[in-house]
C-alpha cells in the first residue's frame, strides 16, 4: 500500500489550500504547512515497511497498468529520497515558522509545490511523468529564487531560468527520441525495448546524452554548475537549504534511475565520461569555494563540489558496484549536512543581518550552541572521522582505490581544499574579536539544526546503519527485479 | 525526413536567440521558439501518411485496419505547451521586475552578481 503516494496528494491540496484560506486568515498558514509537511513525513515512514518487505512496490494510476498506463514504482532508492524530502521538508518548514515574516502565503505555497515535485519524481515509473514533475521543481524554484525582489535577486532568478529551461528542454527532446524509437515511455517497458535495440541504432547514444545533459543542468554538474551560486545566495536560506540539498540529490536520482534501470549501460566510454564531468566538478567547485566572500555563495560551490564526489563515485561504479553504494550513501551524507549548513547560515543572517564574511565574526559568542552545529556541518563535509562525511567519503576512496588508483589522490586533495575553505568560514563567521553580545535562538529555529547534527554525528558514529541502507538501496536498482515487479503486475 | 529536419533548425535558431541576444524580451522569445521546435518534432513523430483522427467512431472498432494518427504524443505535448505556458509567465514577469529595478530590459544592466 503506497502511503507515500497521499503524502505527495497531502502536499498538493496543501499547496492549493493555502492561497485559499489567506484569503480569509493569514495568521493560519504556517500551522497548515507544519501540519501537512507532518503529515507527508509520518504517511512517508509508514511505507517504509512495505517497501524493506517487497523490495518494490508498484501502484498503477488507472485501472489498464503498465505499459499504457502510468505506474507508480517506489524501490529502495526511491523510498530513500522520498525521507530525505520530507523528513528535510518538515525540518524546514519548522524553521521558516519564524524565519519567514513576510509574504507568507507565497513562500509556504511555493515550498509545498517544489516538495510535490521532487516527491513526484522519486515515485514515477514513467518517463513523461519525471519531466512533468522536474518541471514542477523548477517552475516553483525560480519563482522562490525571486523572493526577495532586489535586483540581485531578479538576476539569479532569470539566469537560473535561462538555463534551466534550456536543461529541460533537452530532457523533452531525450524523451521524444527515446519514444520515436521504441514507441512506450513507461521506465521498465523502455528498459526490455531497449535491450532488444541494443547498440546498432545511433538514436540511442544521443537520446541518453541528452537525458544526462538535462538532468545535470538540475544536479549542477560540471558544464551546468554557473546557475547555481547566483541562485542559492540570494534564495531566503531556508528555501536554499531544501533546494541546494534536495534538488541536486533528485537530479543524481533522476540520472542514476535513467542511466542504471532504462539503459542499463555497461560501455566504458560513458562511465570515462561521467568521471571526467565529476572529477571537474569536485575540483572546480573546491577552488572556486576558496575566493568567495559571501557565505551562502562559499556552502553552494561546497555543494557542487560534493556532487563532484558522488559523480565520480557512479563513474567508478560501471567498472566496480561498490561505487554506486558509496555514490548512495553519500548523496544521503551530502543532503543532511549541506541542510545543516545553510539552516545555520541563515540563523546567523537572522542575527547578523548579512552573509558577507568580511563583516561577521564573533558569531560563537552569541550561540556556543549554534557554533557547534557548524562546525560539526563543516567536519562531516570535509570528511573528519566520526562524522557520516568520513564513512562515505572511505567508501569513495575504497571504491576508486580498487579501480584507478590516481582518483584517490585526486579526492584526497580536494577534500584537503575543503579543508581550507571549510575552516576559513568556520573561523571567520564564529571566531575573532567582533564584539557579539551573547543571545538566544528561537527554539523552533535551533531544534532542526539540533536534528540534522544529531544525524550527522549518528551517521558518523555508528557507519554500519549507512552501509546497510547503500546496499539495501543498491541491490533493488538491478534492473530485472524493477522489470518484473512493474511489467508482471501490470 | 524534411519536418524533422525543419523542427531541428526551430530548435537551433531559438536557442540562438536565447544565448546570444541582449534584450530579454527577445530572449523570452527565444525560448518560447526551443519548445515550440521540440513540440513540432514530436508531433510529426506521430503522423501517419494517409492517417485518419484517432477517434473511437463506435465500439465495434471496424475502422482501426486503417491508418491511425498516434495520440499519444499529441497529448504530451499538450501538457508540455502548459507547462511552457507557465514558464514564459514566470519569465515575463521577473523581466518586468527587472524592468522597475533597473529600468532598462537589456540583460547588460543586471550584472551584480560575479565570481
Amino acid at each position: 500500500m503506497m502511503y507515500s503516494f497521499f503524502s505527495l496528494m497531502t502536499l498538493l491540496i496543501t499547496a492549493f489550500i493555502i492561497p485559499l484560506i489567506s484569503l480569509k486568515k493569514e495568521r493560519f498558514i504556517s500551522h497548515i504547512a507544519i501540519g501537512a509537511s507532518l503529515l507527508a513525513l509520518v504517511l512517508a515512514v509508514m511505507t517504509v515497511p512495505f517497501v524493506m518487505d517487497q523490495g518494490i512496490i508498484t501502484q498503477p494510476m488507472e485501472e489498464w497498468g503498465a505499459p499504457y498506463g502510468i505506474m507508480l514504482a517506489v524501490d529502495g532508492f526511491g523510498m530513500m529520497l522520498i525521507l530525505m524530502v520530507t523528513a528535510i521538508g518538515f525540518l524546514v518548514t519548522l524553521f521558516s515558522l519564524r524565519f519567514i515574516k513576510k509574504k507568507r502565503t507565497k513562500y509556504y505555497a511555493l515550498l509545498c509545490l517544489m516538495q510535490v515535485g521532487l516527491l513526484g519524481i522519486a515515485h514515477t515509473g514513467d518517463m513523461f511523468n519525471l519531466f512533468v514533475f522536474l518541471e514542477i521543481t523548477s517552475i516553483s524554484s525560480y519563482i522562490l529564487a525571486s523572493y526577495y525582489r532586489n535586483a540581485a535577486a531578479i538576476e539569479g532568478a532569470l539566469k537560473y531560468l535561462i538555463i534551466g529551461s534550456l536543461g529541460t528542454s533537452m530532457v523533452l527532446l531525450g524523451i521524444v527520441f527515446l519514444y520515436g524509437l521504441t514507441g512506450t515511455l513507461n521506465m521498465a517497458d523502455l528498459a526490455v525495448n531497449i535491450a532488444d535495440v541494443a547498440n546498432t541504432n545511433p538514436v540511442l547514444p544521443l537520446s541518453l546524452g541528452m537525458l544526462v545533459a538535462g538532468l545535470g543542468v538540475k544536479a549542477a554538474m560540471f558544464p551546468f554548475h554557473t546557475w547555481k551560486p547566483d541562485v542559492v545566495s540570494v534564495m531566503p536560506a531556508s528555501a536554499g537549504a531544501m533546494f541546494s540539498a534536495l534538488s541536486t540529490s533528485i537530479g543524481i536520482y533522476a540520472i542514476m534511475r535513467v542511466v542504471i534501470t532504462v539503459f542499463s549501460v555497461s560501455s566504458a566510454i560513458f562511465y570515462y565520461i561521467i568521471i571526467a564531468l565529476g572529477a571537474a566538478t569536485m575540483v572546480l567547485g573546491a577552488v572556486l569555494a576558496m575566493q568567495q566572500r559571501n557565505l551562502l555563495r562559499l556552502l553552494a560551490y561546497s555543494a557542487i563540489s560534493q556532487v563532484g564526489y558522488i559523480l565520480v563515485a557512479f563513474g567508478v561504479g560501471g567498472f566496480n558496484p561498490l561505487g554506486f553504494q558509496a555514490a548512495v550513501f553519500h548523496l544521503f551524507n551530502v543532503a543532511m549536512f549541506e541542510a545543516l549548513l545553510f539552516l545555520s547560515a541563515g540563523i546567523v543572517m537572522h542575527k547578523a543581518g548579512t552573509y558577507d564574511m568580511e563583516k561577521l565574526g564573533g558569531m560563537a559568542r552569541f550561540s556556543p550552541v549554534l557554533a557547534y552545529a557548524f562546525l560539526i556541518g563543516m567536519l562531516a563535509n570535509i570528511g573528519i572521522p566520526l562524522f557520516n562525511g568520513f564513512a562515505s567519503k572511505w567508501m569513495i576512496y575504497m571504491a576508486t582505490l580498487a579501480t584507478f588508483p590516481i582518483l584517490t589522490v585526486l579526492t584526497v586533495v580536494v577534500s584537503i581544499m575543503t579543508l581550507m575553505y571549510g575552516l576559513r568560514a568556520y573561523s571567520t563567521v564564529f571566531l575573532g574579536n567582533k564584539t557579539v553580545k551573547p543571545g538566544r535562538i528561537l527554539r523552533s529555529m535551533l531544534l532542526p539544526v539540533l536534528i540534522l547534527a544529531v544525524i550527522c554525528v549518528l551517521f558518523g558514529v555508528l557507519p554500519q546503519l549507512g552501509f546497510q541502507m547503500s546496499e539495501f538501496v543498491v541491490g533493488g536498482l538491478d534492473n530485472a527485479h524493477y522489470i518484473a515487479a512493474v511489467l508482471g503486475l501490470g | 525526413m524534411l519536418p524533422y529536419v525543419i523542427a531541428m533548425f526551430v530548435v537551433l535558431v531559438g536557442s540562438y536567440a536565447l544565448l546570444a541576444k541582449e534584450n530579454l524580451i527577445k530572449k523570452v522569445i527565444g525560448l518560447g521558439m526551443v519548445s515550440n521546435g521540440i513540440h513540432l518534432f514530436a508531433i510529426s513523430l506521430g503522423y501517419r501518411v494517409g492517417g485518419l483522427a484517432p477517434i473511437l467512431q463506435d465500439l465495434s472498432m471496424s475502422h482501426l485496419n486503417q491508418p491511425l494518427v498516434d495520440p499519444l504524443p499529441q497529448a504530451l505535448i499538450l501538457t508540455s505547451i502548459v507547462i511552457n505556458l507557465s514558464i514564459t509567465a514566470v519569465a515575463l514577469s521577473l523581466v518586468i521586475q527587472a524592468y522597475r529595478k533597473t529600468n532598462s530590459i537589456e540583460a547588460s544592466a543586471l550584472r551584480r552578481l560575479r565570481g
